[in-house]
C-alpha cells in the first residue's frame, strides 16, 4: 500500500515538475528544503530526481559543440564593424 | 544604461565583455540554422547589432544573455523567414493549448536512464536537432548554457511560467525521440 502511495507520489505531474525545478537550481530556499525533505523519506522519488539529474547531465555533456574558426570570424566582425562606422558614422 | 559612451569604452566593452561570448553564440546559432555559414552570418549580425545599440547595454550585466537575446531576435526576423530548409512546424501553431501555465500535461515521466546511456553524442544532438524550434532552444539555454529561467525568459520574450512548462514539455519530447533512436539500435527497455 505504501509503496503504491510512493510510486503515485513520484509519477504524478506536480512532482515531476518539482524535481525540474530543483534540478534546474529554480526552486527557492524553502521550496528546496521541503522538497528534499520529501525525496529523503521516498525512494521512488529520489530514484526519479537522481534519474532527472542523470538526463539533465548527458544531455550537457553529449551535445554536440560546434566550434567556430574563432579568429577569422572575429577578423570578419570586426573588419564589417569598421565598414559600418565608416557609412553610418 | 551607457547611452552617451565614447568609442574607446564602446571598444572596450565590446573586446572583454562582448567577445569572450563567440564560443557559445556560435554553438547556439549553429544548433539554429545547421549550417556553419548562416551560423557565422548570424553571429557577425549579432556582434554589429550589439555594437551599435551598446547605448542599451548596462555596462557589467550579463553581457551573454543580452547577446542571445539579439541573436535569437536576429534569427527570427530573418534567417527563420527566408530558411530554405523544409519547413519546421511552429509547436505554438500545433500545440498552442499546452503553452499555458498548465501542469497536467506530463508526457514521459518515466525514464528509464540505462536505455541513453550507451547512445553516442551524435545521436543525442541528431535528436535535440529533430525538436520544433521553439522546444530545442529552451533546452540549449537552459541545458547547454546553463542560463537560468529568469534569463531564459528574457531572451526569448515569454514569461517564466512558460519558460518551466515549455523546458518540461521539450524534456519530455527529447527522451521520446531517444527512446525511438534506442530502440532502433537494439536498446531494449527494461521495465
Amino acid at each position: 500500500m505504501e509503496q503504491t502511495t510512493n510510486k503515485n507520489v513520484a509519477n504524478s505531474p506536480e512532482f515531476i515538475e518539482q524535481v525540474q525545478l530543483a534540478i534546474d537550481g529554480a526552486l527557492r530556499p524553502d521550496e528546496e528544503n521541503d522538497f528534499f525533505h520529501t525525496i529523503n523519506n521516498n525512494p521512488r522519488c529520489l530514484e526519479k530526481y537522481y534519474n532527472e539529474r542523470k538526463f539533465k547531465q548527458l544531455i550537457h555533456q553529449s551535445v554536440n559543440r560546434k566550434c567556430c574558426k574563432k579568429e577569422a570570424l572575429i577578423q570578419r566582425i570586426k573588419s564589417n564593424l569598421n565598414e559600418d562606422l565608416r557609412t553610418h558614422g | 544604461m551607457t547611452a552617451s559612451i565614447n568609442k574607446a569604452d564602446k571598444d572596450r566593452i565590446f573586446e572583454e565583455e562582448f567577445l569572450p561570448h563567440i564560443d557559445s553564440l556560435y554553438n547556439f546559432a549553429y544548433h539554429l540554422t545547421y549550417a556553419d555559414a548562416d551560423a557565422n552570418d548570424l553571429v557577425q549580425e549579432t556582434f554589429l547589432k550589439g555594437y551599435r545599440f551598446i547605448g542599451s547595454y548596462e555596462k557589467g550585466t550579463n553581457a551573454k544573455a543580452w547577446l542571445f537575446k539579439i541573436l535569437k531576435n536576429a534569427f527570427i526576423n530573418e534567417y527563420r523567414k527566408k530558411s530554405k530548409r523544409p519547413t519546421q512546424v511552429d509547436y505554438e501553431e500545433i500545440v498552442s493549448y499546452h503553452d499555458t501555465d498548465d501542469t497536467s500535461y506530463v508526457g514521459v515521466s518515466d525514464l528509464r536512464l540505462d536505455i541513453f546511456q550507451g547512445m553516442l553524442g551524435d545521436e543525442i544532438t541528431k535528436a535535440l536537432n529533430s525538436l520544433p524550434v521553439d522546444f530545442k532552444t529552451v533546452i540549449l539555454l537552459c541545458d547547454i548554457e546553463d542560463f537560468t529561467y529568469e534569463e531564459i525568459a528574457k531572451i526569448i520574450d515569454i514569461p517564466i511560467g512558460t519558460v518551466r512548462s515549455r523546458l518540461h514539455r521539450a524534456r519530455n519530447m527529447l527522451k521520446e525521440k531517444l527512446k525511438d533512436y534506442a530502440q532502433n539500435l537494439g536498446y531494449k527497455e527494461n521495465r
